[in-house]
């Protein structure tokens, strides 16, 4: 288990456990925390579990991939320190990471 | 207190009048009887998008645990085990053994060989000026890619196809499963016993489903069991919703010519037609959950233990959710439908049935633009859930 806090865009704060191979969206889902939907079930094609990541910890992830980027695009209040929940895995690397949430999910209509 | 309301609706999923056009039934539930309970068979639907997306999303008190369907008191335990009937956190690990190989970017490297099939499939029609889109072409080509991703050989595709319409078909006002469907059910699973055994020496690795689930199976992660249930699971998922979501495209374009214009003239919007024809005449009506602990929605208190459809395409019908929700639009594109269920429990081949739909519709629309649907041949399979034809009889110009 890796504790994850997830910070809503007003505040306020969610500590959970989360199981190690379960992404960051699924650890928010599966808590029930607000603010992240997963809509798509984490096959990168909603831009429901849009979040930001702070500078500090972005080397230990993965890099952002074709297809993250690409729906990534699409997500309403993307800023630089973008990224999808469901597409980075929770690893013991990542106790004690911070996610802040947008003020609301989804992707633009085409 | 009084958890079923006498509301006026009525309304019966189970009835084949209701299936030709379900839609008005819809609109008088959401505007009556948004949270309507049927007292004859004893369940809940829930008709508006927020009620719906709220119950996908608590999955604690919505559980899947008892199966999709909507059907009471049914026990999906007795047969073999299948992600679709589970909760988080097992559903999740389960799940996870197949996903990274269903994301867009993966699935996408399957165009080329979608678009050939495609082709392959219309080209033999053209020449004669009629075929039947359902039969010649809908039906055949989601059979053939999920054959490459579980590994049925060809000579075997019509006969698991054929046990997956015998399993989802229901007779009039049948309630329950009957001997055809219990029957189709148990031949895939000896079916695909006999195919696991045959295929766990041949093949190795992780690039296609099975040979990941196969995998698992040597890893102790999964049972023989859940092996066989994953091959019935996917061979029924991989077909019948996405056969019968091209039917309804296809007939949809027929019905509102000027829409299908628009597809015809430009074919980059075709994708933004596939998203709203899921919207607007999706094949997935409704998805059931037990309720785990009492819960109350517009003032209805629903019992644990209760069933509860979620009644997606009454959803993306919910004038509160969509502007103008009643009117087909493929510009529209809005990709916030729930016709492939949401959250945790949403289809894990959304990305595999949005390529296929949009790539035959492209081939169909290049090669056949002008088809006219013989609507006295028009038929439906019949199932509370599955919505679309079996035949759709066309004609169109003759070419080489």
């Amino acid at each position: 288990m890796t504790t994850i806090t997830y910070i809503e865009h007003d505040g306020a704060e969610h500590v959970v456990d989360v199981e190690d191979d379960m992404n960051l969206m699924e650890g928010a889902t599966l808590n029930l925390v607000p603010g992240v939907e997963g809509m798509c079930g984490g096959i990168c094609s909603c831009a429901t579990c849009h979040c930001y990541i702070s500078e500090e910890w972005e080397s230990r992830l993965p890099p952002i991939s074709v297809g993250e980027e690409s729906m990534l695009r699409t997500a309403r209040h993307r800023r630089t320190a973008s990224r999808l929940g469901c597409q980075i895995t929770v690893t013991p690397e990542l106790e004690g990471l911070r996610v802040d949430l947008p003020p609301e999910q989804g992707a633009d209509d085409a | 207190m009084a958890t079923s309301p006498e509301t006026g609706v009525h309304f019966d999923p189970y009835a084949h009048e209701v299936h030709d056009d379900p839609y008005p039934y819809y609109a008088k539930m959401r505007e009556q009887a948004p949270v309507y309970y049927n007292r004859k068979h004893g369940y809940w639907l829930l008709t508006k998008w927020d009620d719906c997306q709220a119950a996908f999303r608590d999955f604690r008190t919505f559980s899947s645990a008892a199966g999709p369907a909507l059907e009471a008191n049914q026990d999906v335990n007795a047969g073999y085990p299948m992600f679709i009937n589970m909760d988080p956190p097992q559903h999740t690990r389960i799940r996870k053994l197949i996903q990274a190989l269903m994301l867009p970017q993966r699935i996408a490297e399957l165009e080329p060989y979608i678009r050939e099939k495609a082709v392959s499939l219309l080209t033999p029609h053209l020449k004669s000026g009629r075929m039947d889109l359902t039969q010649d072409f809908a039906a055949l080509l989601p059979m053939d890619v999920i054959s490459t991703m579980i590994h049925v050989p060809v000579e075997d595709q019509n006969q698991v196809r054929q046990w997956a319409d015998d399993l989802i078909f229901r007779e009039d006002g049948q309630f329950g499963l009957n001997e055809r469907n219990i029957t189709a059910y148990l031949s895939m699973g000896s079916y695909f016993d006999k195919l696991a055994t045959e295929l766990s020496g041949k093949l190795a690795g992780d690039d296609d489903i099975f040979s990941a689930i196969l995998q698992a199976e040597r890893e102790g992660k999964l049972s023989h069991d859940d092996v066989i249930g994953f091959g019935i699971l996917l061979a029924i998922a991989g077909n019948e919703t996405t056969t019968k979501l091209i039917g309804n495209m296809c007939y949809r374009l027929w019905q509102h010519k000027d829409q299908r214009q628009l597809l015809i003239d430009d074919p980059q919007k075709i994708a933004n037609g596939v998203e709203e024809t899921l919207r607007f005449d999706g094949s997935t009506q409704m998805i059931g959950r037990q309720v785990m602990q009492d819960v109350e929605i517009r003032g209805n208190t629903i019992k644990a233990g209760e069933r509860v459809g979620l009644c997606i395409i009454s959803a993306s019908r919910d004038e509160g959710r969509y502007e103008n929700a009643e009117s087909y639009d493929v510009t529209r594109g809005a990709r916030d439908h729930m016709a492939f269920g949401s959250g945790v429990h949403s289809c894990v081949g959304s990305a595999l049935a949005r390529l296929e739909v949009r790539v035959c519709m492209e081939e169909l629309l290049r090669l056949i633009p002008d088809y006219e649907i013989d609507e006295a041949g028009l038929e439906r399979t019949h199932n509370p859930n599955v919505r679309g034809f079996t035949h759709v009889p066309v004609t169109f110009t003759p070419h080489s």
